[in-house]
């Protein structure tokens, strides 16, 4: 990027607007402007942030990537008969070539994106990656090692976010990971977490409290115009907030009640801005995902205000627990996801910050190869998943993709459940180290990753 | 029971006593030396007496004269109680004896034998300096009372007051409550000690380091408590207290409230039109409602219905037994957005609120909604590489009806001999299951020939289909017997839900959920054993009477009471609950459509919720402490703004009628009681206590309001009013329930 004058800002935002008409053509060169008109203007901060994309229901893995050799295809299409409804056709598959790996792959046809990123060395795939105790055998497995309430939503989906298979855990990988790095926030207090979907366990931590916001909509309090007496109100608002409690229950509403209402003053102008930079990147898309990650890409475009160096955000998209139906509902929720990913990263390429934020996909659970009533699937386990950025080795398949036999060497039980090659920890462990955790302290975050003989997997460089 | 005298006998016996360390004897129990005969009770509780029960008539005995104090002292990890007012007033002080605080425990008693004739005296001692305890010993039975004095261990002081006690079966008798006590060894005898109790969640808890000793006194109650008692029972029991109501339940009692309530017909959800799934850009230009998306492809007319109901329905508990059962037995409209299914869907909570838990699994698995929302509609025997969707069969087992692990009868997980938590059920178990729900489809359409997969269609239940149905032999269920081969598919249906009702998990899993919804987030194993044993047998031989669990769950010790203080005590009120308590407080008539639309503002979108497991979890952990919170999970930075700004607009905004609505009315609070009083902000202050807080607004509380009622000049009643009802119903002191 040359280092010439900048535009200003609203010889930019009219620039912006012409292109915005253009269509999606001309979006790479809108990206470029974006870019530009921010290299002066970006903070020469240490920054980075983590983006975490759950997928809630537990996505099919078996349909998101695909073998395309004859072998492997076989394999696959053997289980996943025609009949059933859900085969994805050989010729429908979007090929993908991982550097590191002489099989080709096919995505699933609605992850054009992703496909392209993928051909960018922008995007990895982690093959056959899930919750584990310690590397585990089929005759591990069989003889009972195995982690609690396998194949359960509510389980599975705490023990992706905890990284903890053993016992019920408190805290989520990504909060105990904002702890680790909560001291280059202390500036500004500002919190390293930040939630699209609520308090949920992943960015749950020891110490630091996650900030919620809204996917749209205001974050204001309302009510509040300056008069005396309203100053009187919210100085007693504010008051009754600050007074301890013996009850846990009103010691907890009232630190969460406090943190939004002394947040709200920041952050709510950030949301309600109408002159964010990237927002023409997200014009077009109107899902809840693109909304959320338009609202992640408004908080890190403005980290000078918020003063944050560390940002983990929580991005959901839910759905994916597709018992029936799964080759609509699939299609529809990649067709959301894919073009909200594709938007985002290029909000961080025009915000300057594409090798500083990582962003990843979490799903509670792969699902059963072979299919069941209904043309849908049932809960498995290890699964397969993205992560995207410039900071990523991109364009490489990392972990081992599993044979896809009934009752085959990988299969748990007899309908294709897969016993994951990669732990849950290692995949985080990866992004921690990336992020900035030291290796001695890495087992803070991840308390069973000794168990695994690699705590870097290799595709954060 | 008072064979237990012994262990205080007992205490006092062993003669090797630590003497008060000389020039320490301030932190000492044995310095509280006010003479006996110097020491008073409350001048102001005889005359409150005296008006309470003239004014009211509610209390049959006269209004109880002396309040006992409990003092916690952390040095040296004693309890001790005080029905002195000076002697209170001095460890308040904290001069002449330092290191003792209130615990906000207390208990009512009386001052005089002639307040209530089935009083009886309470002997206090003092442990003999350098002979006995380092503690004081309070007894109401005259045989303890008379051995202790002959331990010279104990030195007598006085008649401390008076009050009543159990019966010989430990009971207590209608208007006072049981006070437990409680022993604590302590290290040495010098540091033995006793604790009375009336909150019976805190007196179990002390079981971690004392001996409970069970019911001690029968402490007389005030009409304040009564009353705050029964503001308690409204809130769990109904969707808020209004004025009138926490009078009338005072009047008839817990009981009579609950036979009101139990005999009450449901109130019915309205009938919505049937429209074809997924067809609303077909059907609706042709129909004549211009508002035919919004009115039966969303849940629009089903949410206010709700509210509707909720705020000025006669059937309270019912309905909210069904809200918790809805939230247990859950389907969503992001699946099946249609109201003229999920109407019916919701009624079956209603209808079956106090009926038998084994027929509500039955209607609940044979609704087309459930059918179609966990796909065990259409969900066929198994045919070439495809196999019995399990989806159903494993959310049966997981959230509807006996959770993941084994447990004991109050709900604690069962381990096996190597100390490892047993799951209830296994893969194999799931695949019988989903075999047993094969075969059956949708209802049929009038007029549209019968298929093996019927179209879509909500009109009533999932009809059979045996051609579809596994017919094999099917096993194991969950005591690993199996279903024999060849039985019509009704029949192993039946006997499959006859397999999940008899497990014995059902009882702690169901009852533990039913009491987290009305009462306490974090409840007692002892109050789920309880609660548990009333599925088990409803006293009459039935499992599974869910009339017998919600009284059970409503009458415990631990469910009622004027004041509770254990730390974990309590439930953030969920979002629905939070905005149909302070509407109803406020009189609010309303056609249900702004609370409709705040709910997913507040993080609980009625009858939306995200997934099958719920709005929230009912094991949700709250962050930084020991406590299950399960509404804590939608309780966040944005949802709490959201919850502000809804009671903002309840007070200070205009919520007018749908324009596009036939027969809106909008939300319309009434706000003529509160403004009737405001010009004296303590009173109105004193009345919302009353109304929304059941007396426990505490005076930190009072005095940070205050400043902002008084900032609005007395002449502006309606002002004051709306703002001392915002600062309370935003306060975390009313938002959480305890």
């Amino acid at each position: 990027m040359k280092t010439t004058a900048a535009p200003s800002r609203r010889a930019f935002l009219r620039h912006a607007a012409a292109l915005s008409t253009l269509g999606l053509a001309s979006r790479l060169d809108l990206v470029r402007v974006v870019a530009a008109a921010h290299a002066q203007a970006a903070p020469a901060t240490d920054y980075k942030a983590l983006v975490c994309v759950f997928m809630f229901g537990g996505n099919d893995g078996n349909n998101t990537v695909v073998p395309l050799d004859t072998a492997g295809y076989g394999q696959y299409a053997a289980a996943r008969t025609a009949a059933s409804g859900i085969q994805l056709a050989q010729s429908a598959l979007l090929p993908i070539q991982p550097a590191n790996s002489g099989t080709p792959y096919g995505l699933h046809p609605a992850l054009t994106d992703l496909q392209s990123l993928f051909a960018q060395k922008k995007l990895a795939v982690l093959a056959n990656v899930g919750t584990l105790l310690a590397p585990t055998t089929q005759a591990q497995y069989n003889a009972g090692q195995r982690p609690l309430s396998l194949y359960s939503h509510s389980d599975q989906q705490a023990q992706w976010q905890s990284s903890i298979s053993d016992t019920a855990a408190g805290t989520g990988w990504g909060g105990r990971l904002a702890d680790q790095v909560a001291a280059k926030n202390a500036a500004s207090g500002f919190p390293v977490v930040t939630s699209l979907d609520g308090t949920v366990l992943y960015t749950t931590g020891g110490t630091t409290v996650p900030l919620t916001i809204p996917v749209s909509g205001s974050f204001a309090l309302a009510g509040y115009d300056g008069t005396p007496a309203a100053n009187a109100r919210l100085a007693a608002l504010q008051a009754m907030q600050a007074q301890p409690s013996a009850n846990a229950f009103v010691t907890g509403a009232n630190a969460i009640g406090a943190q939004a209402l002394k947040l709200s003053a920041t952050v709510n102008p950030i949301l309600a801005s109408t002159t964010s930079t990237i927002a023409p990147l997200f014009a077009s898309l109107t899902t809840n995902t693109a909304k959320q990650l338009y609202q992640v890409a408004k908080m890190i475009e403005a980290r000078a205000a918020t003063g944050a160096q560390r940002q983990i955000f929580f991005v959901q998209l839910g759905s994916f627990d597709t018992h029936n139906d799964q080759a609509n509902r699939q299609q529809n929720l990649f067709a959301e996801l894919s073009p909200a990913l594709k938007a985002f990263h290029d909000a961080t390429v025009a915000l300057g910050v594409a090798s500083q934020v990582t962003t990843f996909t979490l799903s509670d659970f792969g699902r059963t190869l072979q299919p069941s009533s209904g043309g849908g699937t049932d809960h498995a386990w290890g699964s397969h998943h993205f992560i995207l950025g410039d900071a990523v080795n991109g364009g490489n398949l990392y972990g081992q993709f599993p044979q896809l036999v009934l009752g085959g060497p990988n299969d748990a039980e007899k309908e294709g459940r897969w016993i994951p090659t990669t732990a849950v920890d290692q995949y985080g462990a990866t992004l921690a180290r990336w992020f900035g955790v030291a290796t001695a302290d890495l087992a803070a975050v991840f308390p069973n990753l000794a168990q695994f003989p690699m705590s870097d997997l290799g595709f954060m460089g | 029971m008072h064979g237990r005298a012994a262990r205080t006998h007992d205490a006092a016996k062993p003669k090797r006593l630590t003497p008060p360390p000389i020039g320490a004897g301030s932190e000492q129990e044995d310095t509280m030396r006010i003479p006996a005969h110097r020491r008073a009770l409350h001048p102001r509780a005889l005359a409150i007496a005296a008006i309470a029960a003239g004014a009211t008539g509610i209390a049959t005995a006269a209004e109880p004269t002396a309040t006992v104090v409990e003092f916690y002292n952390a040095k040296l990890d004693h309890y001790f109680v005080t029905a002195y007012l000076d002697e209170a007033a001095m460890l308040d002080a904290g001069v002449v004896v330092p290191g003792w605080t209130r615990t906000g425990a207390e208990f009512k008693a009386r001052a005089g034998s002639a307040d209530d004739a089935s009083a009886v005296p309470v002997c206090r001692f003092f442990g003999t300096p350098g002979k006995g305890p380092n503690s004081h010993f309070y007894t109401a039975n005259a045989a303890e009372c008379a051995l202790v004095k002959t331990n010279p261990g104990w030195t007598y002081e006085s008649i401390a007051y008076y009050i009543g006690v159990p019966d010989a079966a430990g009971r207590c008798a209608t208007g006072t409550t049981p006070v437990y006590r409680s022993f604590h060894p302590g290290a040495s005898v010098s540091e033995s000690n006793h604790r009375f109790l009336v909150d019976l969640t805190m007196h179990q808890k002390m079981a971690a380091s004392s001996t409970l000793e069970g019911v001690a006194m029968c402490s007389p109650l005030s009409s304040d408590q009564m009353k705050a008692d029964a503001a308690r029972l409204a809130e769990q029991a109904t969707f808020g207290p209004s004025d009138a109501l926490v009078a009338h339940i005072t009047a008839v009692g817990v009981d009579g409230f609950l036979a009101e309530q139990f005999a009450a017909p449901a109130s019915a959800y309205p009938a919505f039109k049937y429209v074809p799934a997924g067809q609303a850009q077909t059907f609706c230009p042709a129909d004549p409602d211009p508002f035919c998306v919004r009115d039966y492809y969303t849940l629009f007319g089903v949410q206010n219905a709700f509210f509707h109901d909720a705020l000025a329905g006669p059937d309270q508990l019912r309905q909210r037994v069904a809200f918790a059962l809805s939230q247990i037995m859950v389907t969503s409209g992001t699946d099946i957005p249609l109201a003229y299914g999920m109407a019916p869907y919701q009624q079956i909570f209603r209808d079956g609120a106090f009926g038998n838990f084994e027929d509500l699994l039955t209607r609940v698995t044979l609704s087309s909604v459930m059918g179609d929302y966990l796909n065990m509609v259409n969900n066929d025997k198994p045919v070439g590489e495809v196999a019995p969707n399990e989806n159903y069969a494993r959310e049966l087992l997981q959230l509807f009806s006996i959770g993941v692990w084994e447990v004991k009868a109050d709900g604690t997980q069962l381990t096996d001999a190597a100390g490892v938590a047993i799951p209830s059920y296994d893969q194999d178990t799931i695949e019988t299951f989903a075999h047993v729900f094969t075969g059956w489809t949708y209802p049929l359409l009038p007029g549209v020939p019968q298929r093996a997969h019927n179209p879509k269609n909500f009109l009533g239940d999932m009809v059979a289909v045996a051609a579809n149905h596994d017919t094999g032999a099917k096993g194991p269920l969950l005591d690993g017997s199996a279903l024999p081969a060849g039985q019509p598919m009704q029949t192993d249906l039946a006997q499959a839900i006859h397999n999940v009702f008899v497990h014995p998990n059902v009882g702690p899993f169901i009852g533990r959920q039913l009491i987290q919804k009305l009462v306490t987030g974090d409840p007692s194993p002892q109050y789920i054993a309880r609660v548990a044993a009333a599925f088990a047998n409803n006293g009459q031989g039935v499992r599974g009477d869910l009339k017998a669990v919600v009284t059970a769950v409503l009458t415990d010790a631990e469910a009622r009471g004027a004041l509770k203080l254990d730390p974990g005590y309590g439930k953030l009120r969920e979002p629905v609950l939070y905005m149909t308590g302070i509407a109803r407080a406020l009189g609010t008539q309303s056609d249900g459509v702004y609370f409709g639309t705040q709910s997913g503002q507040l993080g609980q979108p009625l009858f939306y919720p995200s997934s099958v497991f719920n709005y929230y979890p009912p094991t949700y952990v709250v962050p930084g402490t020991p406590n299950v919170g399960p509404e804590f999970a939608i309780q966040n930075s944005s949802t709490a703004i959201n919850r502000t700004n809804f009671a903002n607009t309840l007070a200070f905004g205009t919520i007018g009628p749908l324009p596009t609505l036939p027969g809106a009315i909008g939300t319309q609070p009434d706000w003529s009681a509160l403004t009737a009083v405001a010009t004296d902000a303590n009173a109105l202050l004193d009345r919302l206590d009353a109304l929304l807080m059941h007396g426990t607004m505490g005076a930190a509380m009072r005095a940070a309001i205050l400043p902002a009622v008084t900032a609005i000049p007395a002449a502006n009643p309606s002002g004051r009013a709306k703002t001392a009802f915002y600062l309370v119903a935003t306060s975390s002191h009313y938002q959480v329930e305890r």
